[in-house]
């Protein structure tokens, strides 16, 4: 889980899922302090996921956050 | 895009000592004994100079002479590298050469691993070595190969009088035990090792120089090359995540507060596993960021904003897979090298089988 | 295509040598300084509760630690020295400015370290005036007058930052203004963009600085570059005080001032324009966004005002470290796409053995690279006679910061403590090679 998709990617990690932004890629502050946990909980969802998903090589998941906001 | 270099000297006659010592390496084709139907032939060892080799005999003109030539088929090498490379180095072990060469494989796939394999097998007898091929030759993409002695050439075996003259040069130097110049200098590709050097322009004149030629439609050669990472097939799919072990790797550098292993802001040398039995989420109190890359300043305030510990217990709790393993693995990633976080991730993985761990969630700033 | 304005006329005073005097004064090459003068000059800021003088000269058994930041001593006659710090914001690079060559002006300050880490911390910057490590660092060849001094209790780090910078600019102002107003310059150096041969091939220079916060962003104009678009720059905009370095938490990724105010891909390429190429502009542009998408917003941008340059090549250097390297090598991708030829200037990793993967991320674009070097090696800094800037030096701000005497010697696991070491914008020698 990275901010850094393409980074992630380039040295080919296989599974990878979009984080939020890099000094907290799996969660927003931005968002109302109760809130912040529907994001992360959106996001390792989203990762939970990902590790049922058949991927051939390094393939770039993002996290819908319009749900978890 | 890389330049072919082909160093205009010739080999040269030595004046004095015996000829210099060489094992040639080659695949079924240039070895004489046939097309592709032969590809799984084994590794075979003939005495003397067979086809290019014996091209690389002329450029020598006696300074070196091929005492053996070893040869296999690409099937062969490429489906059991491991029992050729034994195979080949007892080939060298029985005629102790001063120097391997192997190939040109040009852009053949099959045959470069070949030639890497061979030159491995002579690396591990302490015996030099230098191989040719086309520079993105799929063999070149390979671990292996990194740090092997590799010359460019063109695609195609239209180049294999441009290729043995190469060979024969540098072969004979190393053979000779002569000290062997950058990559630059002899012509060689990028092998992954580099030194440091003081320049007699300042990066900023190279740098327009540079610019200048390439804009000019000149030859350049850049002074880093781009690393292409191997490629790891991906792990199966978790088929259903019930009942599923689920661990936390980060590479963020959330540990206890205080440090207490005192683990590096960057460059890690060292990964540490911490026990996140019993909790629901990390706090501020008990954990703390000490990575020196990214601004803290959030991850300081609340830890599972880089791990989510939290969120995965409540997910955990709801039943929505199996169990959150009790070990959170931490490192700092920023400045650490390629070939320490390898080792971490190997280390890390045997620790997560023993631990029958299944799926791994790995945060990254 | 516009003609680039501007016309900057540095009158070159060379300084061989630094001593103390009654007064500032510069003769025959013999800068005298007014210790006393200057150091009350600094204290007139009350941010500031202490100011020490010191002189350190190239080949003294010394080192300068607590390095904040370093500028040239810079006078613009007609005013408006270094804009949005001890003059007004307002555009440079065109009149008659002085400068005083050989001499530099360094601020150190032991700044407090309120977080065990993260990037915004000040950490240590060391300068060796001696050893094979000196040619690193720009203050090696210079006779740098260091300003030693302390910052009160009760500010935050954004008014630590400024209030150390203020000390060093107009210090530096003065003193150049004061050792040369009504004399005759021993050189003149002429920067303009004059009319060339229009089939010379067109460079722009497109330069990355970074902005993560206090410690750790370029200034430009005496701000944050933030989340300013790329835009288009005039060259001399830098030669002459627009840039600011305010890296304190990157010691070895950081450009400092005085290599801005000298940047040689800008003094290369005036060389070189009208006769071999036609230099065509700069771009300015900030990299590390936290975010994907803001990376690919400023490489468009960026490689579309190079575009809009005429651009037919270009030269881009970033700086820092880590994941601003995406914003750079995303520009140029898009160059390149443009049909922009590139020449990419950078640092490397590689590790300390030369065998370890040298940049953290690249495209197949980057087919001409420049390496400065890498950082990698570790490093013992030998015992010197005198350490100036501080008593004792700081590491490993994860473990709530280790002291260790400055005069050495101090074990580095790498060389990230050393001064402007990357030399991000091609100032040294110092480079790799494949072996």
């Amino acid at each position: 889980m990275t901010t850094l998709t393409t980074l992630a990617a380039e040295v080919r990690a296989n599974r990878i899922v979009a984080g939020v932004r890099i000094p907290h890629p799996v969660s927003d502050p931005t968002v109302a302090p109760d809130k912040e946990i529907d994001v992360r909980i959106a996001v390792a969802r989203r990762a939970l996921d990902v590790l049922t998903l058949a991927v051939e090589g390094p393939t770039v998941f993002a996290v819908d956050l319009a749900k978890a906001r | 895009m890389r330049d072919v270099v082909s160093p205009n000297e010739t080999a040269q006659r030595t004046s004095q000592g015996p000829p210099v010592r060489v094992v040639h390496y080659l695949n079924q084709f240039f070895g004489g004994i046939g097309g592709e139907q032969h590809a799984d032939h084994p590794v075979e060892v003939r005495a003397g100079a067979i086809g290019p080799g014996r091209a690389l005999e002329r450029e020598w003109d006696g300074a070196a002479t091929v005492v053996a030539t070893v040869i296999a088929g690409d099937n062969y090498v490429s489906t059991f590298a491991s029992e050729a490379e034994v195979a080949i180095r007892s080939a060298l072990e029985a005629h102790r050469p001063d120097v391997l060469i192997a190939g040109p494989a040009f852009n053949a796939g099959r045959y470069g691993m070949g030639c890497v394999t061979a030159c491995r097998a002579a690396t591990s007898l302490g015996i030099s070595s230098v191989t040719a091929m086309f520079p993105t030759n799929p063999a070149l993409a390979m671990l292996e190969s990194r740090g092997l002695i590799v010359l460019p050439t063109v695609e195609t075996a239209l180049g294999m009088p441009t290729a043995a003259k190469a060979l024969a040069r540098l072969a004979l130097k190393l053979g000779r035990g002569e000290a062997v110049g950058t990559a630059a200098e002899e012509g060689f590709l990028p092998r992954g090792m580099r030194r440091d050097v003081w320049h007699e322009q300042t990066g900023a004149d190279r740098a327009i120089a540079m610019l200048k030629r390439k804009i000019a439609g000149q030859t350049y050669r850049s002074e880093l090359p781009i690393e292409i990472f191997d490629s790891v097939p991906p792990a199966p799919p978790l088929a259903r995540l019930a009942g599923v072990r689920i661990a936390l790797v980060t590479t963020g550098g959330i540990v206890p507060r205080g440090n207490p292993d005192r683990l590096r802001e960057y460059n890690s040398v060292t990964w540490r596993p911490y026990s996140i039995a019993g909790l629901n989420d990390l706090t501020g109190d008990a954990w703390e960021p000490i990575h020196g890359g990214y601004d803290s300043t959030w991850a300081r305030e609340d830890p599972d904003r880089i791990v989510p510990v939290d969120a995965l217990r409540l997910l955990e709790r709801a039943g929505e897979f199996g169990a959150l393993d009790d070990r959170l693995y931490v490192m700092v990633g920023v400045g650490t090298s390629v070939g320490n976080a390898r080792r971490f991730g190997e280390e890390i993985a045997l620790d997560l089988q023993k631990r029958g761990v299944q799926g791994v969630i790995l945060t990254a700033t | 295509m516009a003609a680039a304005r501007g016309r900057l006329e540095r009158r070159v005073f060379d300084v061989s040598d630094v001593s103390f005097g009654p007064r500032i004064r510069l003769a025959g090459g013999l800068l005298e300084l007014d210790r006393a003068a200057i150091a009350d000059l600094v204290l007139l800021d009350d941010r500031l509760t202490r100011c020490e003088v010191q002189l350190v000269s190239p080949g003294d058994d010394a080192r300068i630690v607590h390095i904040c930041d370093t500028a040239e001593p810079q006078w613009r006659v007609g005013g408006g020295t270094f804009p949005g710090w001890t003059s007004p914001i307002r555009t440079v690079g065109d009149g008659v400015a002085h400068r005083l060559r050989g001499a530099g002006v360094t601020v150190c300050c032991e700044l407090p370290w309120r977080k065990t880490g993260g990037i915004q911390t000040p950490r240590e910057n060391i300068a060796e005036m001696r050893g094979p490590l000196a040619a690193l660092n720009p203050l090696s060849h210079l006779r740098n007058i260091v300003l030693e001094v302390a910052v009160r209790d009760d500010l935050s780090d954004e008014e630590c930052d400024r209030a150390v910078h203020v000390a060093e600019l107009r210090v530096a102002e003065h003193v150049a203004r004061e050792a040369t107003r009504d004399h005759e310059p021993d050189s003149v150096e002429v920067f303009e963009l004059g009319s060339a041969d229009p089939t010379l091939p067109r460079v722009v220079y497109i330069c990355q600085i970074t902005s993560q916060g206090p410690y750790a962003a370029t200034f430009y104009y005496g701000g944050y570059l933030d989340r300013l678009m790329p835009t288009i720059v005039h060259p001399n905009e830098i030669l002459d005080g627009a840039l600011v370095d305010g890296n304190i938490a990157g010691p070895w990724i950081r450009t400092p001032t005085i290599v801005h105010q000298n940047n040689p891909v800008i003094t290369g390429l005036y060389r070189d324009h009208g006769r071999e190429l036609y230099f065509a502009g700069m771009v300015l542009l900030r990299g590390h966004y936290y975010g994907m998408d803001d990376k690919y917003r400023v490489a468009q941008q960026a490689s579309k005002l190079a575009g809009w340059l005429g651009a037919d090549g270009a030269v881009l250097t970033w700086e820092n470290a880590g994941n601003g390297i995406m914003e750079c090598l995303y520009t140029l991708q898009e160059c390149e796409r443009l049909g922009i030829k590139t020449v990419f200037l950078t640092w490397e990793h590689g590790g300390a053995l030369g065998d370890d993967t040298p940049l953290q991320f690249y495209v197949p674009e980057a087919d001409a690279i420049v390496s400065t070097g890498s950082m990698d090696e570790p490093v013992v800094l030998p015992k010197v006679e005198r350490a100036v800037g501080g008593d004792t030096v700081r590491l490993n701000p994860q473990l709530g910061g280790e002291r260790h005497p400055a005069v050495g010697p101090i074990e580095l696991s790498w060389r990230l403590e050393l001064y402007g070491g990357a030399g991000h914008v091609g100032e040294t020698r110092y480079g790799r090679v494949d072996v």
